[in-house]
């Protein structure tokens, strides 16, 4: 018999029942999460399934992300609603300035190795670092999953994303996100789970979370990071599609606007103009972004005409950065420190760009209009090559100026 | 069984329609209501639409169709618009389960099963079927789950738990 891959392993622990690749599938799901942004209408979802107390509140998690601090009543009464819910029913609430739903559930505890999570929003993916098999739903999905306990799916074929070697300095898991952006396109990992191997890889954890964050650009259904000790058992695995990384060859990436895919070598871009710069997001706002950036500013200035924002993806990551120095650095630089959470990533916070200006961010996605202003361009890179083009006022290569 | 007839006038879009683009993460926080909502879909689509999307129409869309977000508004504000079903060459996975738990009918199939304005009538089932009355033409779809027909039958996944019960094992094939 064909050896099972891992999400075949989980998704039939989760069954009690073998399951296979096209099978569909009612699960047992392990953990759900909400935002603010789908907090409304998951909720409602939820009254309209009959109400009251889901029956394992302490497996449902609210997190307070998408638009905090609150700027307007309206979202102060989504936030208020949250809170009451948490109150009543029990639920795990994560609140204003805790973080982002992608990093701050995992500090907190809530999502573990080896579980079946669905959170209402795509970058759901980003916990497959950590050996979760973590996906990316809908209201609907997250309603029914947080009632019943369970929700259909199609179990997916594999594919396996091998990474080898190690980075070069000023180069980020970021820049390896970006270029796999390039070369997958919107649906170069249809409907597939991404394995992430590497065995034969010196990556830090936020970096390689950084990769799995954006399988979620690659139409994935989830990347999942395999261990070490479990390797051996996937021996003779089949998979839809292989890719292999070589880290050290990674150079740094930048995508132009309007899509995430559209990427190119930093270098091939340099001496752009930029106004708006931003290190944040569950994309770039790890520990590990934050000292990329810090590095590159420690004795510089954000250039004039020119300013840097700064959103920690968690209260963590925050307290870390300021125990480092690093919020000192970026703080001495010139950077408007924000609070933990998803800042102006998506428009729905501060830090909303003008008509014609270049912003250049640590983001996730630059679609027209994401930062809540439609004629703003947006490019996407590393905390590195964004703090380099914080220093300069331009789009600048990391490597040339600061680690050459 | 549980086929549903569809008609309506075919809207093109271009290929990589993010949700994004069919609405925005501002609007959505700024407006609750889906019906007031749907007066701003496709306003940052970077080549405007002609003419508005209006009730009855069928959207006719190329590759990676609301590709980006997994929010389920950009599902809702569609069925809010009076988008009665979307064709589409290939659409990302979590549009599509939200289309499917919304029964919002979607299916896969090439933009040039028609031309802009074409009236189209759609079989929604398992062997799924477009034909455009305009052109007098026939065109199979990509197979449609059958767990997607019965939900679109009973009006979504929450109106079939609360009629049923999850889960619905009959439904998987
Ligand atoms: S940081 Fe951006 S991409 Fe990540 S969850 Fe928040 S809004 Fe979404």
């Amino acid at each position: 018999m064909a050896v099972e891959s891992l999400v075949e392993r989980i998704m039939s622990r989760q069954c009690g029942a073998q399951c296979r690749a096209g099978d569909y599938v009612v699960a047992r799901v392990d953990r759900v999460y909400i935002t603010d942004a789908s907090a409304p209408s998951v909720l409602d979802r939820m009254e309209q399934l009959g109400g009251g107390r889901p029956a394992h509140p302490d497996r449902i998690a609210l997190v307070m992300d998408h638009y905090v601090p609150a700027p307007s009543p309206g979202v102060a009464e989504v936030h208020r609603r949250m809170r009451d819910f948490s109150r009543r029913t029990g639920c795990h609430l994560s609140t204003e300035g805790g973080g982002i739903c992608h990093q701050v559930l995992g500090e907190q505890g809530f999502i573990r190795p080896g579980e079946l999570v669905v959170g209402a929003d795509s970058h759901t993916v980003t916990y497959g670092a950590y050996g979760t098999l973590a996906l990316g739903v809908g209201s609907t999905d997250a309603a029914v999953a947080a009632v019943t306990g369970r929700l259909w799916f199609r179990v997916p074929d594999s594919a396996r994303l091998r990474l080898r070697d190690a980075l070069q300095a000023g180069c980020s898991g970021r820049d390896v996100a970006l270029k796999l952006n390039g070369s997958m396109g919107p649906s170069g990992a249809d409907y597939l789970c991404v394995e992430l191997w590497t065995g034969e890889a010196d990556i830090e954890p936020d970096h390689l979370s950084a990769v799995a964050n954006a399988s979620a650009e690659w139409g994935a259904k989830a990347a999942v990071s395999v261990r070490e000790e479990d390797a051996a058992s996937f021996e003779g695995a089949t998979y839809a599609a292989e890719w292999d990384v070589d880290l050290a060859s990674v150079e740094p990436f930048i995508a132009l606007p309007h899509s995430p895919h559209r990427t190119v070598p930093v270098r091939e871009v340099r001496g752009r103009p930029v106004q708006l710069c931003f290190v944040g997001t569950c994309a770039g706002g790890t520990l590990g972004d934050l000292r990329g950036a810090a590095n590159v500013l420690r004795d510089a200035k954000v250039a004039p005409d020119t300013r840097l924002l700064v959103a920690p993806a968690s209260r963590g990551i925050y307290a870390r950065a300021l125990r480092e120095g690093l919020i000192d650095v970026l703080h001495a630089a010139g950077a408007v420190i924000l609070p933990a959470g998803c800042g102006p990533c998506c428009g729905t916070a501060n830090g909303v760009p003008a008509a014609g200006e270049t912003v250049i961010s640590t983001a996730c996605r630059n679609y027209r209009g994401r930062m809540g202003n439609a004629e703003a361009e947006i490019y996407l890179a590393s905390a590195e090559t964004v703090a380099a083009a914080a220093a300069s006022g331009c789009i600048e290569d990391p490597r040339e100026v600061w680690y050459g | 069984m549980n086929a549903r007839h569809i008609e309506g006038r075919a809207r093109l879009l271009p290929d990589a329609v993010n949700t994004d683009y069919i609405i925005s993460s501002r609007r959505k926080r700024q407006i609750p209501e889906m019906s007031r909502l749907a007066g701003y879909i496709f306003e940052d689509l970077p080549q405007p639409l002609d003419e508005p999307v209006s009730p009855g129409d069928i959207l006719v869309a190329g590759e990676d169709f609301a590709c980006g977000s997994a929010m389920e508004a950009a599902v809702d504000v569609l069925i809010a618009s009076g988008v009665r079903a979307v064709i589409a060459r290939s659409a990302a996975r979590t549009f599509h389960r939200n289309a499917i738990n919304g029964g919002l009918p979607l299916l896969i199939a090439h933009r040039d099963v028609a031309d802009e304005g074409d009236i189209l009538q759609i079989c929604y089932a398992a062997d799924g079927e477009i034909y455009n009355a305009t052109r007098h033409e026939r065109v199979r779809t990509v197979p449609v789950p059958d767990l997607a027909v019965r939900l679109a039958a009973a009006g979504g996944l929450i109106k079939y738990c609360r009629r049923e019960g999850m889960p619905p094992p009959g439904l998987l094939p």
